[in-house]
C-alpha cells in the first residue's frame, strides 16, 4: 500500500486537450478568428493502486481539465488514457461504477432531498448490495458525524456538512479510485481535519487510490506522498514533496516568542522578516539546518516558545515556474 | 470489451443490449420518482402550478372548441378531420415533451456546471438530463390533445376497420418517437452552443405547430419540404390520410402512409448519433 507495488490503475500517455475558441477581431464586427487553447499538453504519468497523489498547479493550469478527462467528462484531443483498464470517454458508464468524484465547489447530491435520500439514490444508481450499503453508511455516519443532519435537505446544510455528505456519497460504492477537486475549499479547521482523516483511513484500510487537487498546503503535507505539478498545461514535476522542496530551495521561517518585545534580533544565517511585539519571524534557507540557528537564538535571548514553518506549497510551485528550474520528471517505475 | 466480441454470439449481444436498455428505463423511472419527491418539497408551489396547469388545459380546450366551431372546413378538410390531425400531432408532441422535454434546459445545466455531475453517474446522460427538471405538469399537458383525439375519432366519418383502429395508436407512438428524436437532435446543438436555447426551443415549437394542420395549407412546395425533408408529415399527416381514406393532395405514394415506423427509427438513429457527437464535444466550464 501507500504507493508501493500496486498495479497501474491510471495511465496517462501524451494526453492533450485543445479547446477551440473564437475571438472577435478588433475593429471587425462579424469576422472572428479561431484560437486554439491548449489546456493540457502532452501530459504523461502513471498511478499505481493505493497511491495518494496531490495534483497541483495555479488556477487555469489544467488540473480540472486533466481530472475531467480521467473521469470521462471531457474527451482528450490526443493521447492515450486508461483508467482501471477502460477508456474513460468511450466507456464512461462502466468506469463510473468504479470511481468516486468529489467537486469541492459543486455538490453531487440532490439539492431538495434529505441527505439520507441522496445516499439511498446513490445506492440504487450504483447498485450497491444492501449489506455493503448498510455497513458503509453506518461507518461513514460514525466517522464523519453525519447523524445530526441525515434528515436535513441538502440545500439547508452548511458547507462543511455538505462536503461530508458529498464524501460519503462518493465512497458508498467502495470505488477503487477517487478524484477530489478542491475538497477542503472554504471549510473550517474541524471539517478540514475530518475530511483528511477520512481520506487517510480509506486509503489505509482499502487501498483506495486517491487523486486530489488543492490549494491547501496542509492537505498535501498530511496526505500526499507524491505530488504532480502542472502549469500552462504542461507537467512540471512528479515526485515526492520533500524532493520538490529540496530541489527548489526557498526559505523556511523560524518563529520565536521572546520573553519581552525587543528590536529585531541579529543572528547569523537568518533575516528577520517581521516583528510583532515579543514575536519575531526569522527567514533562513530551506536547505540549511534549523538546529544551529535555534541554538544561537536560545543562547542569546530568553525564549518562551518557537516553531518552524515550511515554505507554503503555493510558493514552492510558484518558484518552480518563475525560476524555470524544472527538475526532470522522475521515471514512472520509481514509485516507492 | 472488444476482446470478448470473438466469443460473443448474436443472442448474448441482443440480451446484453436489452439488459442495458432495461437498466436505463429503470433509472429513468427512479429519477422521475426523485423529481416528484423533490417537487413535493415545495407543496404550495406544486399545488398552485397543478391548479394553473389544469385551468390552462380547460381554457385551451374551450378556445379550440370555439375556433373549430367557427371553422366549417380548412382546405377541404372538415372540422372533425382537422381536429383529428391537430389532436394526433399535438398528442405526439405533448408525450415527447412529457418524457424528454426537460432536455431543452441542457444549455442551462452546462453553463451552471451541473452537466459535469451528470457525467460522473453510471446512468446515460440523456436519461439524467431528461429527468433533472422533470415536472409532473408537463405530463398533464397531454390530457388536452388526448381528449381531442378521442372526440375527433368519434366525430370523423370513418368506417373503423382493424387497420385504421390500430393505425391511430401506432401513429401517435411513431409521432412521439419522431418528436422525441427532434428534441434530442436539436438539444445536441446546445453542446456546441449552450446559449442557443431560444433558437432550439423555437425550432421544436415551430415543428410542433407545423404538424398540427393539413400540410396543404402551406402550399405545394413548402408542404413537400415539411412532409419529406423535415419528416413532420410523418407525425400525423400521412398516416391520417389513410385513417380518413383521403387521396394525397401532394400525390405522394400511398406506401408512405405506413412508413412512419421506419422514419421514426431513422429519426432515433440521427438523434442518437447527434447526442453522442454532442457529448464528445462537451467542453465543461472552468471550475
Amino acid at each position: 500500500m501507500g504507493g508501493g507495488g500496486g498495479e497501474i490503475v491510471i495511465e496517462v500517455d501524451r494526453v492533450r486537450k485543445t479547446f477551440v475558441q473564437r475571438r472577435r477581431i478588433a475593429g471587425q464586427r462579424l469576422r472572428r478568428e479561431r484560437v486554439d487553447v491548449h489546456a493540457v499538453q502532452d501530459v504523461s504519468f502513471t498511478v499505481r493502486a493505493g497511491e495518494i497523489i496531490g495534483y497541483l498547479g495555479p488556477n487555469g493550469a489544467g488540473k480540472s481539465t486533466t481530472i475531467k478527462m480521467l473521469i470521462g467528462v471531457l474527451t482528450p484531443s490526443a493521447g492515450r488514457l486508461r483508467v482501471a483498464g477502460l477508456d474513460p470517454a468511450r466507456q464512461r458508464i462502466a468506469l463510473a461504477r468504479q470511481i468516486g468524484v468529489v467537486f469541492g465547489q459543486r455538490s453531487t447530491l440532490w439539492w431538495d432531498l434529505p441527505l439520507r435520500d441522496s445516499f439511498e439514490l446513490v445506492r440504487h444508481l450504483y447498485r450497491v448490495p444492501p449489506g455493503q450499503y448498510r455497513a458503509n453508511l453506518a461507518h461513514f455516519v460514525d466517522m464523519l458525524d453525519l447523524g445530526p443532519f441525515l434528515d436535513t435537505p441538502v440545500r439547508q446544510l452548511s458547507l462543511g456538512q455538505r462536503m461530508r455528505g458529498d464524501l460519503t456519497a462518493a465512497f458508498l460504492h467502495d470505488p477503487a479510485i477517487v478524484y477530489l477537486d478542491e475538497p477542503t475549499i472554504g471549510l473550517d479547521v474541524v471539517s478540514k481535519a475530518a475530511v483528511r482523516a477520512f481520506l487517510a483511513e480509506k486509503n489505509r484500510e482499502q487501498a483506495t487510490t486517491i487523486m486530489l487537487t488543492t490549494h491547501d498546503t496542509a492537505d498535501i503535507e498530511q496526505l500526499c506522498r507524491r505530488v504532480i505539478v502542472i502549469d500552462h498545461g504542461r507537467l512540471g514535476f512528479d515526485g515526492d514533496l520533500a524532493t520538490l522542496r529540496d530541489r527548489l530551495g526557498g526559505e523556511r521561517t523560524l518563529v520565536v516568542d521572546l520573553a519581552e518585545p525587543l528590536p529585531p534580533t541579529a543572528v547569523a544565517g537568518a533575516v528577520v522578516t517581521r516583528v510583532d511585539g515579543p514575536r519575531q519571524w526569522l527567514a533562513f534557507p530551506a536547505t540549511a539546518s534549523a538546529a544551529p540557528l535555534v541554538a544561537e537564538v536560545a543562547a542569546r535571548y530568553r525564549l518562551v516558545d518557537l516553531s518552524i514553518r515550511e515554505p507554503p506549497i503555493e510558493e514552492v510551485v510558484k518558484r518552480l515556474y518563475s525560476t524555470g528550474a524544472v527538475p526532470a520528471a522522475r521515471p514512472p517505475s520509481a514509485t516507492a | 470489451m472488444a476482446s470478448h466480441s470473438g466469443g460473443a454470439d448474436a443472442t448474448s449481444g441482443i440480451s446484453r443490449v436489452r439488459g442495458l436498455l432495461w437498466a436505463e428505463v429503470r433509472a429513468y423511472a427512479l429519477l422521475v420518482r426523485v423529481a416528484f419527491r423533490e417537487a413535493a418539497q415545495y407543496r404550495t408551489s406544486l399545488a398552485l402550478r397543478s391548479l394553473t396547469e389544469a385551468a390552462a388545459t380547460v381554457l385551451d380546450l374551450a378556445a379550440i372548441g370555439i375556433i373549430f366551431a367557427h371553422l366549417p372546413a380548412l382546405d377541404g378538410f372538415s372540422l372533425a378531420e382537422v381536429a383529428f390531425l391537430y389532436g394526433t400531432s399535438a398528442l405526439a408532441f405533448a408525450l415527447a415533451e412529457a418524457f424528454l422535454g426537460p432536455i431543452d434546459r441542457l444549455g442551462w445545466h452546462i453553463r451552471e456546471g451541473r452537466f459535469d455531475v451528470v457525467l460522473i453517474r453510471p446512468v446515460s446522460a440523456l436519461v439524467q438530463t431528461a429527468t433533472l427538471a422533470f415536472s409532473p405538469q408537463r405530463v398533464a399537458r397531454a390530457v388536452q390533445p388526448a381528449v381531442i383525439v378521442l372526440v375527433s375519432c368519434l366525430a370523423v366519418p370513418v368506417h373503423w376497420t382493424p387497420d385504421r383502429v390500430l393505425l391511430v395508436p401506432a401513429m401517435v407512438l411513431c409521432g412521439t418517437v419522431l418528436a422525441s428524436s427532434a428534441f434530442v437532435t436539436t438539444a445536441a446543438v446546445l453542446f456546441v452552443a449552450p446559449d442557443a436555447s431560444v433558437a432550439v426551443a423555437a425550432s421544436t415549437q415551430g415543428s410542433a405547430l407545423a404538424a398540427r394542420y393539413p400540410m396543404t395549407v402551406y402550399g405545394h412546395h413548402v408542404a413537400l419540404l415539411l412532409t419529406v425533408v423535415l419528416p413532420i408529415g410523418f407525425v400525423s399527416w400521412l398516416p391520417a390520410l389513410h385513417v380518413l381514406s383521403r387521396p394525397d393532395p401532394l400525390g405522394l405514394p400511398t406506401a408512405l402512409r405506413f412508413a412512419s415506423p421506419l422514419v421514426a427509427a431513422a429519426g432515433m438513429a440521427v438523434a442518437a448519433f447527434s447526442w453522442r457527437a454532442g457529448v464528445r464535444r462537451y467542453r465543461s466550464t472552468g471550475s
